[in-house]
């Protein structure tokens, strides 16, 4: 941010203080559980009365994760601005790409599950070699929604697994907790409203005991 | 997939990888591509939704896609605090990174004025409060003015009292503003 003589903003230390009030929310433990973050992106939009904006505040005073959500929309939405000053933000005519890709999902596509085409170097890992998840349910094999049943090869150490069952549309029905075992039943409950023979794509996030983080490729399986 | 589509798409996604490359923190480094496809698939599916219903779409803006990177980046960082807030049975609770870290941050004078900071803050009055969060998180004097309803004049007024009040607090507790 430019730093204007005469203004809060000019203040000697302003930035030495912001500094260390983001270390200190990094170094913090977490609220118990927080989900603020999209009233905060309200908020930062100035789409929320001042009243509005105060209680968030008043929560944010006990939750670290909240001042780095403040911090994270602010920054977007300076650099947002910034693009809207140079004219470079406004794109008409992207229905049609969505368009185009919701017909890829609603074609029971599972590729936009899959890693991008051309990861990033630091990309986060991806399952290959003695690491790689595969599904031990076959592919597209037809479940009963009172036992749907989801079981996976192991990662090997002390690895947690998080599960997550979506319908080809990508719309997500369950995500498991982490568990240590390498099966998860979907709750009868999730499935209730689906057609039979509905197809359903599932994929598992797994930590592996070093901290590296491997996703599984999407598995197809059927609603009985 | 027409050209316009393929080159739209390319742009949604270039944009995702930018706006997540700008705010993911670098211990999440590892995970940025991971939030860029969230993102991606947030938007899909609700753009699949809005044409079900015959809608127009509403993803005519770069913001709306920064919302999602944020969204998503967010989910992340949550998810990850999650992981070391609740440790499972059978790990040490003693070997979290929370507890870590923590250690690994004594003697950090940075860390000590951040945490002072915090307890500094609370003794402010609320108006002076609000402004001063807003402003160390990184908002200017006219964006704390819009989002807490006053006019410009009175918000520096608090500022320049909250930031004063703020570093005679500090050095109260012997904390080098």
């Amino acid at each position: 941010m430019m730093h204007v003589p005469g203004t809060p903003e000019a203040t000697p230390g302003l930035d030495r203080l912001r500094e260390a009030l983001a270390r200190a929310d990094k170094r913090s433990r977490p609220a118990a559980d927080c989900s603020a973050h999209e009233m905060i992106w309200a908020a930062a939009s100035g789409q929320l009365q001042p009243e509005e904006v105060r209680e968030l505040l008043r929560h944010g005073a006990g939750c670290a994760s909240c001042g780095q959500a403040w911090r994270l929309a602010a920054d977007l939405i300076h650099a947002s601005g910034s693009a809207r000053a140079s004219g470079s933000h406004q794109r008409a005519g992207i229905a049609t790409a969505w368009a185009a890709a919701a017909a890829i999902l609603i074609l029971g596509s599972a590729a936009l599950l899959l890693p991008a085409r051309e990861p990033a170097p630091d990309a986060a890992y991806r399952s290959q070699g003695s690491d790689a998840i595969t599904a031990l349910v076959p592919d597209r094999a037809a479940l009963p929604r009172a036992a749907f049943r989801l079981s996976w090869s192991a990662a090997g150490g002390r690895a947690h697994y998080q599960v997550t069952v979506a319908t080809a549309d990508l719309r997500t029905l369950h995500v498991s907790p982490w568990l240590t075992q390498t099966e998860h039943t979907v709750p009868k409950a999730k499935l209730a409203d689906l057609p039979a023979g509905l197809a359903l794509v599932w994929t598992v996030q797994t930590i592996l005991a070093d901290g590296r983080q491997v996703a599984s490729p999407a598995f197809l399986v059927r609603l009985e | 997939m027409s050209p316009r589509g393929t080159d739209d798409l390319d742009w949604v996604r270039l944009t995702l990888t930018r706006a997540v490359a700008r705010i993911c923190p670098s211990r999440l480094a590892a995970h940025r591509e991971d939030i860029v496809q969230q993102a991606m698939l947030r938007l899909v599916e609700r753009f699949g939704e809005t044409l079900s219903r015959g809608e127009q779409t509403g993803i005519r803006t770069a913001s709306y896609v920064w919302k999602a990177a944020y969204t998503a980046t967010m989910d992340e960082i949550r998810r990850m605090e999650r992981l070391r807030e609740v440790p499972l049975a059978d790990e040490d609770p003693d070997a979290t990174p929370a507890l870590t870290e923590v250690v690994a941050g004594a003697g950090d004078d940075r860390l000590e004025l951040g945490l002072a900071i915090r307890s500094c803050m609370g003794a402010l009055s609320p108006p002076r409060r609000d402004a001063v969060a807003l402003h160390l998180y990184g908002y200017s004097a006219q964006e704390v003015s819009a989002m807490l309803g006053w006019d410009l004049k009175r918000t520096n007024n608090l500022l320049y009292r909250g930031l004063a009040d703020l570093r005679h607090c500090l050095t109260g507790k012997g904390v080098r503003p």
